[in-house]
């Protein structure tokens, strides 16, 4: 049986644990995550919530502390030696000295079913970089190369952490085109962000990490409803914030520029406790709303 | 095999473009030699003359590859090893590969102070055991290429650079490169005997003079060819997880 056609999950985290020496709280805190073939996953969370560490563990590159991590039914190292699993990871992993297309004929020597070189430069928006030294590129063409690099072994599982960071918005809008496109193929693809627009618009699946811990998993409609409720904006009439908080349904209250932002799970009760207020407003949470619920960001 | 082909022309690509590199391992020794040579040949001192022409050489080759193993430390900060460890690439391959083609940048060197010594100061040998000479000038200073891969695996660049400045300066003398191994102080003799270079030299220096090689050298090196392989080997597996 050849490794990974067979088997319908791509990636199994179980009770992943991960402290690093004189880290007063552990990086990555009990993680339980199953991603289907197939599935376009965002790990969403702050700076430190225990992205990067989880990433590394789902690569191999970090031993846990604890637990097990399986890339389609194998240890991490035997699905990267297969050729499985391909990674962008945040920063490096350039070379000095060699042109582009030196550099992508490497990597695609490497892997055993490796994409079509015109296809890859195509893909990542390197058409006339190919000749170019990788060392004398700018930030952003380098990002590009890094991106191309890690699709060019057509890899069952595309792993990127935090792969916008680079990028201006021209170029992140064609990085996310080009990884739909590759999805649409079939394949599985995790991307780590502390951008919610970027999770929003592109993942079929959010996990939220926070202190090392999975808070929250569903599509991005589902984590909006289940977690924030609604939101009612007015005028600020005055009143002191912990009164606010008080009212019925309330869940978090603050006063801002004038106005005061409520957030409640039952609308109707809250303003019918509030009275008359001038300025209304009454929308649903938007993804960032539901963020702050479940992680705890804003207090 | 295909994958080792397409890592070793990369890595070749790299060494060719490395122009300074290239350049001041191959003009040390060369400058060295000359200074030397011209002494000697000043004293009518022909085996001197000959020890030097092999020496040098060997003084060359050993820069050029602990210069270039301990470099590995920079692709290591850039993330590069990280990147290969994220592929199909196993560390066996990098470190032959990366050993190899340190290897390569030791060519120009040994080459040029063999050209040197038959061109400019009349030192004479076989064609036979010209090509001995360069071909265990060669081999020889495979122990230390992956020492110094290994010593690049395991240290920051800064670190790695200066440890291998310090180790080449170091094992020179009790090599045995710059004078003989008997005119060193006594102790200093013993100590010699079991280091690489030592032996590298003294089966280089019986190759040109076209001795059959000890077997006690043979074996302290293919001793240390072991031993270093083994460190590198750990120390790429230790050194590309993190950074």
């Amino acid at each position: 049986m050849e490794i990974g056609q067979t088997a319908a999950t791509a990636v199994r985290l179980s009770g992943l644990r991960k402290s690093y020496p004189g880290g007063a709280a552990p990086a990555v805190d009990g993680l339980d995550l199953t991603i289907r073939r197939g599935e376009m996953v965002a790990l969403l969370g702050r700076n430190g919530a225990g992205k990067s560490t989880t990433v590394a563990m789902m690569l191999g590159l970090l031993e846990p502390d604890e637990g097990r991590v399986e890339l389609f039914g194998c240890p991490a190292a035997q699905a990267v030696r297969a050729g499985q699993v391909s990674a962008m990871m945040q920063e490096g992993g350039l070379v000095s000295r060699v042109t582009v297309a030196e550099l992508i004929r490497f990597v695609r020597r490497a892997f055993p079913r490796p994409l079509p070189t015109a296809e890859i430069l195509r893909a990542a928006g390197l058409e006339g970089l190919a000749r170019k030294r990788v060392d004398r590129l700018s930030g952003g063409q380098a990002q590009r190369v890094r991106f191309a690099m890690a699709l060019a072994g057509d890899p069952q599982l595309l792993v990127l952490d935090e792969p916008t960071a680079a990028l201006d918005v021209e170029a992140r809008r064609e990085l996310w085109a080009a990884l739909r496109r590759y999805a649409a193929r079939g394949r599985t693809i995790v991307f780590s962000t502390h951008y919610l627009e970027e999770a929003d618009a592109n993942a079929d699946r959010v996990v939220v990490i926070d202190r090392g811990r999975l808070v929250a998993d569903g599509t991005s409609a589902e984590l909006k409803q289940a977690a924030a409720g609604r939101i009612i904006g007015f005028a600020d009439p005055g009143m002191p914030v912990s009164q606010l908080a008080m009212l019925p349904g309330v869940l978090e209250a603050e006063t801002r520029g004038g106005r005061v932002r409520l957030r409640t799970v039952d609308a109707d009760a809250t303003l019918a406790a509030l009275g008359p207020v001038r300025g209304l407003e009454v929308t649903g949470a938007g993804l960032e709303d539901a963020f702050v619920a479940l992680t705890g960001a804003g207090r | 095999m295909d994958m080792t082909l397409g890592y070793l022309r990369l890595e070749a690509t790299r060494l060719v473009r490395n122009i300074s590199f290239l350049m001041v391992s191959l003009v040390t020794p060369l400058v060295m030699y000359v200074v030397l040579a011209n002494k000697a040949r000043g004293a009518q001192d022909t085996e001197s003359l000959s020890f030097l022409t092999v020496t040098m050489a060997a003084f060359g080759a050993m820069g050029a590859v602990l210069n270039s193993g301990s470099g590995i430390a920079e692709d290591r900060a850039g993330g590069w090893l990280r990147q290969l460890r994220l592929m199909p690439v196993r560390p066996a391959q990098v470190v032959g590969v990366r050993a190899l083609t340190g290897m390569l940048g030791a060519v120009p060197p040994v080459l040029a102070v063999q050209l040197a010594g038959a061109l400019g100061y009349g030192v004479h040998h076989s064609p036979a055991q010209w090509a001995a000479t360069v071909l265990v000038l060669w081999l020889g200073v495979a122990p230390l290429a992956l020492l110094a891969l290994g010593v690049g695996h395991l240290l920051r660049p800064q670190l790695a650079q200066a440890v291998s400045v310090a180790g080449y300066v170091l094992l020179s003398v009790v090599g045995g490169l710059w004078a003989p191994v008997d005119k060193l102080p006594h102790w200093l003799q013993g100590v010699s005997r079991v280091t690489p270079v030592n032996r590298y030299a003294e089966l280089a220096l019986d190759a040109a003079h076209g001795r059959a090689p000890h077997a006690a050298a043979l074996l302290v090196l293919a001793g240390w060819l072991l031993a270093s392989a083994g460190f590198a080997l750990v120390a790429c597996r230790r050194g590309s997880r993190a950074a």
